[in-house]
Parts: structure tokens; C-alpha cells; sequence
């Protein structure tokens, strides 16, 4: 297994920048050149020279510095979001597969409810009561995105329930819950992690469309998105600025999606005569 | 195979790119056409945002005065040098105790063809004044007690005291005449029509708003273009590249950011004035605000200059003292000039007020207007130079009224101007009161308020110096208010356009009323 996924090359790549994203988003306070908040209103919207790496922005604050950080709520985000809908909506997909009848409708029926919204539209409407900030984004985007996972693992659920070597299980009178946790959830687990990295580009995407809109992360604190936002007005005065947000982002959304696709064509155990 | 699917991706794309740039070209060419029709032309007007009702007694924003100014004209206005002067009223005069106002009316006719008479002045007034009405200058025009009409083309105005700032209240576009006949028959909802210089067309909702010349308005050879379309923009980069691209030929409030490069476009100019200003106004109910001495220290903290620098691009003039343009009524430059940045005196005065360490407060902005948002953030970082620590609240627009209409702010960015040239602009920030939009929650002061009457009954201007000087030492003590910048507000346009002015002083806002000299040449 470790050798054919060391030999999957786009995996291994993608890896390594998630990886590096990883670390910046946890080490980029201590290595910023300049604090990213500190308004400078004599260098307003320098280009790039020795001092600022990258230029300075709108308010004279070093862009260098805004992106190591800009990377962490956006990080922190997608991460805790993701774990909020895989944990809650595995759990919610395995009870309405298992047990069928009742808690079946409703929560499936729930989970349809969710998805007639757009993900956005429907995090806009929540953020526009409760207001951005990292926390409320956490919990908001992971709301959005309980029902895939919990569409997942409930299909899922419905197939393996049925096999054989669940059923014997069951007549052997397991515990409902040895047989959801020890016997179901394991052999589930590798589309929902499939789904886990789906979710983490689609909630960064979401984090940074908010954050764009002005309705996300909190000004002064940065994010990709909303520097992307801020950058967009001077874009034909001073281009390099929006550039560097949307490469970053860019970046960091196509190696997570990679990384999900290849995760997929390494866990999926129908490839391996390949 | 992989060849195959990407060959078909790149062909699609040239077609869809192909496709558009033909369709884009097509709908440039017609515009051409329409411009090149023989007399007057039609002029497309960018505005910053729809305006939500047309009844012209709300104060509907800039972008709705605009509109109005256009439909609608009122008993007086305020030409294009900014001095007031009678528009649909001929003359007047005054009763020797300043009480009565008699307003002989000009032969003026409303898009409908009716003349305008004395009774629907009349009804224009008892509309805005009645009980429960939705005018937003109802306090400030119920110095009229009654309307009287003593034949068709004269009506008698009875005053409940002398108001020296009268003439000016029935100057701003929400006093304009409405037809009586027209609103009786047609409802509160009615197509907006007035005695402007362009009768109403269409309001397609969401898309643009569309005036045609009115043939019989009083001034014989006004309007001069025949058709203005105004078109909504709310983002202020796609209005500001709209003007660039040629699809408007004259866009307001110019983007701050953009004023630079569109001074040095060969195909464009501005028009700029330091009118309006930016302030913060605080929630007196907020324990550290409460105190005037916080209030000062926050004036004395603040760089005006890293406002300027950093949300209007180094564009305007920084306030440290009270808004009042020079030349208008109460301006000093001792009180242009009561305070300065000194970090030093502010930390002592927050030491005296008892908080030598700071404290926490909610500042409100709106998300939705960068300007807004990019003051906000200077605000707290200046702030949090004398230990203020500043939490920003940056809802959309809509919210961000709401929660300045409710009070539901510790202090708040507002970017407003005076409503009217004449000193008693002033009664609309400083009365004591609740929560409107301009007033600092819950302010109340009893002197201010008294001095604020006085100085509006009374009719010689050398006592009104008086009572302003007092009244504006004693709102400077208090500061309610802490005044930032005045911010640059620029009108832009195409080479083409001529005759529209930006209006000098608090009365940008007003400009519209110099769409009917506009010409474009094409």
C-alpha cells in the first residue's frame, strides 16, 4: 500500500504543498517579516522592493507578511468545518441507514432540506444573522456540509448492513453500537475520507467567498479572500497585489482536490490489480 | 483520446470567447447609433446605488435627490454657485414680524400639462406635515403652522415663530411640488411627475431608471439633452470602469482610488468638491462614551492624515474641529483648529476620565462601501495607540442603518453632510433626543438644545453669529461628535459632457439639480 501510494506522483506532490500550507498556517506568525496589521500610511501601495518582499497594500501593510498569515483562518476554517460535517453528518448517515424507518425520514429529508440551498446562499443568509469571524464560519460551513457526508454514509451504511459478514455479526447480538462503530464505520471510511478533502477545498472556497464579499473573516485580520476582495479595485493600478491571493488560493484548491482524487484511486481496493 | 478531449475543450472555448466578443461588439455599434441622433442626445448617468421609494419627501439618498432633482422641482433651490434662489416661486415676501410668508408662484406646468397652482403647494406641504407621514424633514419644516391659498397663483405660509433657515428647507429636494390632482387619482404609488425638466419613462427595477425631456418646463431652452438613462451600479469598481469603458458618460462618487487615473485620461474629467465629511458618532449610553473627555481624547488620537492616506487614497482634508466649510455661518479657524493629533493628551485625558488603560468598544461600519470599511480600520488602528481596543462590526448597508437607527452601536463610521448652507444644519446632529441617523445615541444637552432654538427664530444675522460662536464652543466641549476628514466627492464624466456641476460646499449631494443644462456631444 505505502509503495503504490509513494509511486502515485501527483499524490506525493500534492502532499507535499498541503503539507507546506499546513505549516505556514501554523508557524507563519513567527516567520512574517512585519506585523500584518500595522498601517503604514507613508508607503501606501508600494511595489515590490527589499524591504516588502512582495509590496505593501492599501493601508501601507506588508503583503508578504498578510499572506503567511492570511493562510490560517482560512486553514482553520476548512479544517474545523470539515470536521464538524464529517463527524456529525457519518453519524447522522449510519443511524438513518441502520436503523431505517422514522430516524431514516427525518434526517434524510433534513439533509434534502439543506441541500435545496446553494452552499453559499445559504451560508450568506446565516453569516447575515450571526455575523462573520472564525468561529461562527466554523460552524456555519459545517452545517452546510453535513448532508453530503451524511447522504454518503447512509447509502453506504444501507450496502454493507446487508453483507454477510455484518449480518452474522448482528445475529451473534452485537451491541448496536459495536456493530455501527467496529464493523460498519471502518469499511465506509474510505469514501467519507474522499469526501473529507472534497469538503475541505469546497469550505476553503466558501471561507474565501465570504471573506471576498466582505462578510467572512473580520477585517483587519487577513484572509486570501477577502485580500482578494481588497486587491480586485486596484487591479489595473497596481495588478501584482490581487495576483498573489488568487495564485495562493488557487494553488491550495487544486492540491487538495488533487490529493482527493488520488487518495481515491489509492484507497479504492477495485484499482489494485493495476 | 486525451488529444481529442482537449482539442474539443480549446475549440468551445474560442467559440464561447468568439461569441461574446461579437455580441459585446454588436451592443457597442448600436450605442453609437443612438449618440449619433441630431438634437440633444441621450445621456447615460451611473449612480452608486436604486434609490428604494420615489416619494419625493424621503430623503432618499444621493442617487434618488438626483433622480428627483430631475422630475421635480421645488418653491426654491440652490443654483449651481450653491445660493439659494426662488424657483417656482417668483417672489415673496415677509411680514414685518417674520411670521407670514406670502410665495407668488411663476407659470410653471406639471408633466401632465396642468399649471402648478396654489393648491397643490398647498397639498405638498399638509402631505409632508401631516401626522404619521413618512417625510424625513417633518421636524425641521413644522415651523409652518398653516398653508393658505389666496388665489390660484399666490399661497401664505403662517409660521409658529420667526425661522430665519425657512427658504432654505423649502430649497432641498424633499420640499419639491407635487401635483395634488395627480396623487389624489392615482395613489401614494403613483409614476413620480412633477414640474422638473424630464417627465418620468420607465424604472425597470434593478437595471436603470429613464427620464425624457419635458418640452414645456419654465425655462424655455432647458432641459438640453433629450433622454437621460440612470443606471444603477453598486459595486464602485464596475461603475468606475463603466465610465472608462464608455458604456455611461458620467458616473457620482467616483472611487477614491480611481480619481488619479481618471484625471490623467485624456477621455475624461472630474469634478471635485471637499463637501461631505466622515465622523464617528457615539452611543452616549456606552459607559466609556458617556464621557466627554473619552470623546476628546478620541479627536486628539486620531491622524486624520492616515484616514486620508489610506481609505481616500490622499484625497481630502482632515476636520479637527467641527465641519463647517469657510465662508458658511459659525466657520472660525479657532474652531477649525480646536484640536490636533497628540497622542500624548489623549492618553492623559482618558487617564482623567478614569481609564488609563483603555477599554473595549464595538466599532460600526458597512462592508458594502469600501471607503466606509477602509476608515473603520484606520480608526482602530489609531486607536489602539492609546490602548482602545476596537472590535470592528462591518454588516452590509442595510444592517449597519438598521443598527444605527436602533442604537445598536458603541460608535459608528458615518459619512454624511449638512442638509442645508444655512447654520441651522446643525439642529439635525445636535438635538437632543433618542436614536436617528445622525445624532450620537441617546446625546441630549440642554444648552445646546436652547441655543439650537434660539438660533433658528432668530432673523438677524449678527445675533445668530452670537448664538452660533456659544453654541459651537459648547458642542466642541461636549463633542458628541468626533469629525474626521472631508472627503473628496467627485462627479466624473466624459470629455463630451458639459454644464454638469458638483455643487460647492455640504450641497454635492444636490447636484442634480444642474441636469437640465447638461449637453453631450457625441
Amino acid at each position: 500500500m505505502l509503495r503504490r501510494t509513494l509511486k502515485n506522483k501527483v499524490f506525493v506532490v500534492c502532499l507535499l504543498i498541503f503539507i507546506s500550507i499546513l505549516t505556514i498556517s501554523i508557524i507563519g506568525p513567527w516567520i512574517a517579516p512585519y506585523d500584518p496589521l500595522e498601517i503604514n500610511s507613508n508607503k501606501v501601495l508600494q511595489p515590490a522592493d527589499s524591504e516588502n518582499l512582495l509590496g505593501t497594500d492599501e493601508f501601507g501593510r506588508d503583503i508578504f507578511s498578510r499572506l503567511l498569515l492570511g493562510i490560517r483562518p482560512t486553514i482553520t476554517v476548512a479544517l474545523g468545518a470539515t470536521f464538524i460535517a464529517f463527524f456529525f453528518g457519518s453519524l447522522l448517515g449510519m443511524i438513518a441507514g441502520y436503523l431505517r424507518s422514522l430516524p431514516e425520514k427525518l434526517i434524510m429529508r433534513g439533509a434534502d432540506i439543506i441541500l435545496s440551498f446553494p452552499p453559499i446562499l445559504l451560508a450568506l443568509l446565516v453569516v447575515g444573522f450571526w455575523g462573520g469571524g472564525v468561529k461562527n464560519l466554523i460552524i456555519i460551513i459545517g452545517i452546510v456540509y453535513i448532508p453530503y457526508f451524511a447522504r454518503l454514509a447512509y447509502s453506504s451504511t444501507i450496502q454493507v448492513k446487508g453483507l454477510e459478514y455484518v449480518q452474522s455479526e448482528i445475529l451473534l447480538g452485537a451491541s448496536r453500537l459495536r456493530v455501527l462503530l467496529k464493523i460498519i464505520f471502518p469499511n465506509i471510511l474510505s469514501p467519507l475520507i474522499i469526501q473529507c478533502s472534497l469538503t475541505m477545498a469546497a469550505a476553503i472556497l466558501l471561507e474565501s467567498g465570504l471573506s471576498f464579499l466582505g462578510l467572512g473573516i473580520i477585517p483587519p485580520e487577513p484572509s486570501w479572500g477577502q485580500m482578494i476582495g481588497e486587491a480586485r479595485g486596484y487591479i489595473f493600478s497596481y495588478p501584482m497585489y490581487v495576483i498573489w491571493p488568487s495564485l495562493l488560493l488557487g494553488l491550495t484548491i487544486l492540491s487538495i482536490n488533487l490529493l482527493g482524487d488520488s487518495l481515491r484511486d489509492i484507497l479504492d481496493p477495485k484499482l489494485k490489480i493495476k | 483520446m486525451k488529444k481529442k478531449n482537449l482539442l474539443l475543450i480549446i475549440s468551445l472555448l474560442t467559440i464561447i470567447v468568439l461569441v461574446n466578443a461579437c455580441s459585446s461588439n454588436s451592443s457597442k455599434d448600436k450605442g453609437q447609433d443612438g449618440g449619433a441622433a441630431p438634437t440633444g442626445g441621450s445621456l447615460k448617468f451611473g449612480l452608486a446605488a436604486e434609490p428604494d421609494t420615489m416619494d419625493p419627501l424621503v430623503q432618499n439618498g444621493t442617487h434618488g435627490r438626483t433622480i428627483k432633482l430631475a422630475i421635480y422641482r421645488g418653491l426654491f433651490n440652490y443654483n449651481k454657485d450653491g445660493e439659494l434662489q426662488p424657483e417656482l416661486a417668483e417672489d415673496y415676501s415677509v411680514s414685518e414680524d417674520g411670521t407670514t410668508y406670502t410665495f407668488n408662484l411663476r407659470d410653471a406646468k406639471f408633466h401632465n400639462g396642468d399649471t402648478v397652482t396654489a393648491d397643490d403647494v398647498k397639498y405638498t406641504f399638509e402631505r409632508i406635515l401631516e401626522p404619521g407621514s413618512k417625510a424625513t424633514f417633518a421636524a425641521e419644516l413644522s415651523v409652518i403652522d398653516t398653508v393658505e391659498v389666496v388665489d390660484e397663483k399666490t399661497v401664505e405660509f403662517n409660521l409658529t415663530e420667526p425661522s430665519a433657515p425657512l427658504l432654505h428647507y423649502l430649497a432641498i429636494p424633499e420640499s419639491v411640488i407635487v401635483s395634488k390632482s395627480w396623487i389624489e387619482e392615482n395613489g401614494e404609488n403613483a409614476d413620480p411627475m412633477g414640474a422638473g425638466p424630464f417627465k418620468f419613462v420607465d424604472w425597470k427595477k434593478g437595471q436603470e431608471f429613464t427620464v425624457e425631456k419635458f418640452d414645456e418646463f419654465y425655462i424655455p431652452d432647458k432641459p438640453k439633452v433629450d433622454e437621460i438613462k440612470f443606471v444603477f451600479y453598486t459595486d464602485e469598481n464596475t461603475r468606475g470602469n463603466a465610465l472608462r469603458a464608455g458604456d455611461v458618460d458620467l458616473i457620482e462618487t467616483v472611487p477614491w482610488k480611481d480619481v488619479e487615473s481618471m484625471e490623467n485620461d485624456p477621455n475624461l474629467k472630474l469634478d471635485s468638491v471637499n463637501g461631505p465629511f466622515m465622523k464617528l458618532q457615539f452611543n452616549t449610553k456606552f459607559e466609556p462614551f458617556n464621557d466627554p473627555k473619552v470623546r476628546q481624547a478620541i479627536s486628539y488620537a486620531i491622524d486624520r492624515n492616515t484616514i486620508i492616506n489610506t481609505a481616500f487614497s490622499g484625497r481630502g482634508e482632515g476636520i479637527y474641529g467641527i465641519a463647517i466649510p469657510e465662508g458658511y455661518m459659525g466657520y472660525k479657524e479657532e474652531y477649525a483648529n480646536y484640536f490636533e493629533h497628540n497622542i500624548e493628551k489623549a492618553k492623559e485625558l482618558l487617564a482623567e476620565a478614569g481609564y488609563p488603560d483603555g477599554f473595549k468598544a464595538r466599532l460600526l461600519a458597512t462592508s458594502q462601501y469600501t471607503f466606509h470599511e477602509q476608515t473603520a480600520v484606520a480608526v482602530k488602528s489609531e486607536l489602539e495607540k492609546i490602548g482602545i481596543e476596537v472590535e470592528l462590526d462591518l454588516p452590509d448597508w442595510a444592517t449597519r442603518i438598521n443598527k444605527n437607527t436602533e442604537g445598536d452601536y458603541d460608535f459608528i463610521v458615518a459619512g454624511t453632510s449638512g442638509d442645508i448652507t444655512d447654520a441651522d444644519w446643525l439642529s439635525n446632529f445636535y438635538t437632543g433626543g433618542e436614536v436617528r441617523l445622525n445624532n450620537s445615541a441617546y446625546f441630549k444637552d440642554e444648552k445646546i438644545d436652547e441655543l439650537l432654538m434660539k438660533g433658528r427664530s432668530e432673523i438677524d444675522d449678527e445675533k445668530r453669529e452670537e448664538i452660533y460662536d456659544e453654541l459651537i464652543e459648547r458642542a466642541l466641549e461636549l463633542s458628541p461628535f468626533v469629525y474626521l476628514t472631508w472627503r473628496e466627492q467627485s462627479y466624473g464624466m466624459s470629455k463630451d459632457v458639459e454644464g454638469f456641476k458638483n455643487l460647492p460646499g455640504f450641497l454635492s449631494f444636490q447636484s442634480g439639480i444642474t441636469l437640465d443644462e447638461v449637453t453631450i456631444e457625441k
